[in-house]
């Protein structure tokens, strides 16, 4: 993973949301380690990774919280929502039940999120062709009615999985940037590290050399 | 004799003046004797002395103004007799020959009375410019007459006779005038003139017998080679000075008569020998510049040094009230003192003419210098009047004398750097010819005063760049075994995050509950709650529970999540995370342990980063464990399960995992610690050791704080059983 905490000036939290089975937890995986998780298993309650990357020359550490899509931990992962400045919203092309869920999901990122957080409309599994039971057109028109930003995505190919986490974090850069996104807010999903690696660092190796002393 | 002897003296004088240093001597030679007089008088009588002087000299000072006027008159005259000279002298200097034998015969049997008598007039005249002005007489100016006698003597008489004649003469007249230059004389420089004099003079001698001639050619000779060259920066003015010289000497030697005549071959071969002396010394000017300029210097320098003015002034006041008689010794005791002795000699004679070439020598440079770098104030009154001072007016004379030196002398410093500035734009140019980008590389030379060096800012830059890499080496290295980074990496933070939210949660649901609650249904779950709170309890988890050092975590913590779960834990929980970081710590402080028996030396570094890991990752799972625990919890619903059990449960496996955490941590640091015993520095090793420790207990409170968190979870699972019950 991601070699230190305080290599990176940012630390985004985002959560993916969805229906079971869209393939939040492969997008993840497909984003955190570039690998395809063939037969992945059901998350429990929520499963985390992190990708630092780079935007505007800025170091952001991504810290991704996939969540359960089991209906019973509906519950548990609405607790997640709280403090996420990017919310992925996933379906499956090859399921319209799961494309018609997405006013549910987009309800409840809605209203356990910040009015700021940036949420990304997903069509997972686009790699699936010719399985599709939803057009891009449909979907796209959904985003652009619920001011979403829209990707349709193959965590199977890698397709598309790289732009829409780093889109996601250009967005909010660039709220951050517009100074609509308050850092100092409690649930803004930002945490920045103003005093990045070289105070991390003065602060950390006294309390080691204090700790070798005693 | 006397008549004679002062006429010679006064001869001499003038001879020498004007032959010598016509122009530049005559001044010189002037002054030197006014000088003498002044000094005779006494220092402090210098204008009245030198008045008095000119009065009681009046010939002198007629002369003296002569000798000016001679010069100028000389410059014209010397044209006219410098051709007829060459001519005359052999006839004359035979002629002059029969004279001066008779008089070398007076001369030789009565060489003390002479040079006594000399030494008087000498001293009268010469005197002047021994500054030991042994003769408070005046002295009489009877030059033109001795000079013809003293000629003719000296053309006379043989080499000895004749050197002697010239050197009492030299001592009358030339003396004087050196010896307003003997101050000046060094004794090397004596040495080399009597050598280089020598030579001459034996050709001299031999030709023309003229003595005199001869000793003042090979004097003139001698400074023209050594000293003259310093000094006359243009040879022209040597030459003409060499021409003045040689014209007072005509035109006095015309004026003084028939004898005069017999001195002229000698002069005019004297002339010949200075032209062609002059003009080799031109052409060689250059050449010797530095060395003769150094001569200069050091003649200069060892004439400050050589006789203070006032030993010079006592003794030779002493002398001369003791002896009149033995004046001549007191003049070359203020000459050379060491030659005294041998002026007795005949041979000493010799000695002594080679003394007055050497004086010469020595003289010119000053003298010729001076007068060559101002040449207009030769015949100054001024000066005329100045030398004719006592020993105030020579050392005011001789300070002009040392000046007009370091005029000459800065003249040539000043020439030689322009020739060295010539010489080096020169080989700038050819340079700059021949390699075109020289101008390029001479700028970069230049600028390398002004602009930083690029060589230094790029050593800079790598030093900057070396100890940035270092520093963030350092900090990986530190990341490396930090504790908390570890833990973060490992996703603990995120799941202790998610953990607290879920507690937060539970939390303000399980508040929201109680108010909603009646009474009856308080009560009834009041008890279960409590319970739980209770078994949350964990008084005596700081001590170590079992003192078996080793526990089966696997079985442990699978009977107790299943007590947790209700049995109804995931497969994927019970093989989890957990049991693989542990069985991997496990495996690997096994491994090492191994290692250390058999002998294989681990690296204390190594194996502190190997623990904080293992910690770090254990503490992770544990609080990813409670997570998915606390999540699990709040799924399960209407189990029937006793929450109290869980809770419980949950505390015992809190225990385990506690107990874990202190059994990898003292493994580690047994490791450590047989390390420590083996190393060479244990003192390095202890902190990782104690650091170690440290880093278990952070562990230790990371899961007892996920453990606590889960309480209102437990609680809310509790409440949403009871009131599924219901």
């Amino acid at each position: 993973m991601a070699a230190g905490p305080y290599n990176y000036s940012y630390i985004f939290k985002y959560i993916i949301i969805g229906d079971m089975g869209v393939g939040k937890s492969c997008l993840l995986h497909q984003f955190t380690e570039k690998k395809f998780m063939a037969d992945c298993p059901h998350t429990i309650g929520v499963e985390f990774g992190t990708r630092i990357i780079e935007v505007s020359g800025q170091k952001i550490k991504l810290q991704i919280w996939d969540t359960a899509g089991q209906e019973r931990f509906r519950a548990v992962t609405r607790s997640y929502y709280r403090g996420a400045a990017g919310a992925l919203m996933v379906y499956d092309i090859t399921r319209r039940s799961t494309y018609n869920h997405l006013s549910s999901w987009l309800t409840d990122a809605r209203n356990l999120t910040n009015p700021n957080t940036v949420i990304f409309l997903i069509g997972n599994k686009s790699d699936l062709e010719a399985q599709r039971d939803v057009t891009y057109e449909e979907a796209k028109q959904f985003a652009d009615e619920n001011g979403l930003m829209f990707l349709e995505c193959s965590a199977k190919t890698g397709e598309n999985v790289e732009e829409a986490f780093l889109d996601t974090a250009r967005k909010i850069y660039q709220n951050i940037q517009d100074g609509s996104l308050d850092l100092n807010a409690a649930e803004s999903g930002v945490q920045h590290k103003p005093s990045a690696p070289r105070n991390a660092i003065n602060t950390d190796q006294p309390a080691n050399k204090e700790g070798c002393a005693c | 004799m006397s008549d004679s002897e002062e006429e010679f003296a006064s001869a001499d004088e003038g001879e020498e003046e004007s032959t010598n240093s016509q122009p530049k001597k005559s001044q010189t030679g002037q002054l030197g004797k006014k000088e003498e007089k002044t000094k005779a008088k006494g220092p402090g009588v210098q204008s009245v002395e030198r008045k008095e002087s000119a009065n009681q000299s009046g010939s002198r000072t007629q002369q003296l103004t002569k000798s000016t006027d001679q010069k100028q008159k000389a410059e014209s005259a010397a044209k006219q007799t410098a051709n007829s000279k060459s001519s005359v002298t052999e006839k004359d200097d035979k002629g002059s020959v029969g004279q001066s034998k008779a008089n070398p015969g007076q001369q030789q049997p009565t060489g003390k009375g002479k040079k006594v008598r000399k030494g008087k007039g000498a001293k009268k005249a010469a005197g002047k410019t021994d500054e030991t002005d042994r003769n408070p007489e005046p002295v009489v100016v009877e030059k033109p007459e001795t000079t013809t006698e003293k000629e003719t003597e000296k053309s006379d008489t043989e080499l000895k006779s004749t050197t002697m004649d010239v050197e009492l003469k030299d001592n009358e007249s030339g003396m004087p005038q050196e010896t307003t230059s003997q101050p000046s004389i060094p004794e090397q420089p004596t040495d080399t003139a009597k050598a280089e004099v020598a030579k001459p003079m034996a050709e001299l001698t031999a030709e023309l017998s003229c003595t005199e001639p001869s000793a003042s050619t090979a004097g003139g000779g001698v400074q023209d080679k050594q000293t003259e060259k310093p000094h006359s920066m243009s040879p022209q003015d040597g030459a003409k000075s060499i021409f003045d010289k040689l014209a007072g000497a005509t035109h006095k030697e015309e004026k003084n008569g028939e004898k005069g005549a017999g001195s002229w071959g000698s002069w005019g071969g004297w002339g010949t020998s200075l032209l062609s002396t002059a003009s080799k010394s031109v052409s060689t000017f250059t050449s010797q510049v530095g060395e003769g300029f150094s001569t200069v210097l050091e003649t200069v320098e060892a004439s400050l040094g050589a006789p203070s003015p006032e030993e010079l002034a006592n003794i030779e006041k002493a002398e001369e009230a003791v002896k009149e008689g033995e004046g001549e010794e007191g003049n070359k005791q203020s000459a050379d003192e060491s030659k005294q002795p041998e002026n007795k000699d005949q041979r000493a004679a010799e000695k002594s003419t080679d003394d007055k070439g050497t004086e010469d020598t020595a003289e010119k440079p000053v003298t010729e210098s001076s007068q060559e770098a101002p040449p207009e104030q030769d015949g100054s009154p001024s000066e005329a009047e100045g030398g004719a001072g006592g020993l105030g007016g020579w050392f005011s004379s001789f300070g002009k004398v040392t000046k007009k030196l370091e005029d000459t002398g800065k003249n040539i410093m000043t020439g030689g750097l322009d020739v060295l500035e010539s010489i080096g734009k020169k080989t700038m140019d050819v340079i700059s010819e021949k390699d075109p980008g020289f101008a390029h590389t001479k700028g970069l030379f230049k600028d390398k005063g002004s602009k930083p060096n690029l060589s230094q800012m790029l050593r800079e830059a790598k030093e900057e760049a070396e100890e940035k890499a270092k520093m963030e080496e350092e900090h990986k290295e530190a990341q490396k075994a930090h504790f908390g980074t570890l833990f973060d990496e490992h996703q603990g933070l995120a799941r202790l995050e998610a953990l607290e939210m879920l507690s937060n949660q539970s939390e303000a649901k399980v508040q929201g509950t109680l108010g909603s609650l009646t009474e009856d249904q308080l009560q009834s779950i009041k008890l279960e709650l409590v319970m739980i709170k209770e078994a949350f309890q964990l008084e005596d988890l700081d001590e170590p529970e079992d003192d078996e050092m080793d526990h089966n975590f696997a079985k442990l913590m699978t009977e107790h999540l299943l007590v947790v779960h209700a049995g109804t834990t995931p497969d994927k929980l019970n093989k989890g995370e957990l049991f693989m970081v542990q069985s991997k710590i496990r495996e690997y402080l096994k491994d090492s342990k191994e290692e250390q028996e058999s002998g294989s030396k681990q690296n204390a570094k190594d194996l502190h980063r190997s623990a904080i890991q293992s910690l770090a990752e254990l503490t992770s799972a544990a609080v990813g464990q409670f997570h998915k625990a606390g999540e699990l919890l709040l799924l399960q619903q209407d189990d029937g399960a006793n929450f109290a059990d869980r809770a419980s449960s949950l505390a015992n496996l809190t225990r385990v995992l506690c107990t874990e955490v202190g059994i990898i941590s003292n493994k580690f640091t047994q490791c450590m610690n047989a390390v420590a015993a083996n190393s060479e520095d244990p003192d390095s090793i202890n902190p990782l050791i104690t650091n170690v420790y440290l880093e278990a207990g952070n562990s230790a409170t990371y899961i007892q704080d996920a453990f606590q968190l889960l309480l209102p979870v437990m609680q809310m699972a509790a409440l949403q059983s009871h009131a599924n019950r219901d």
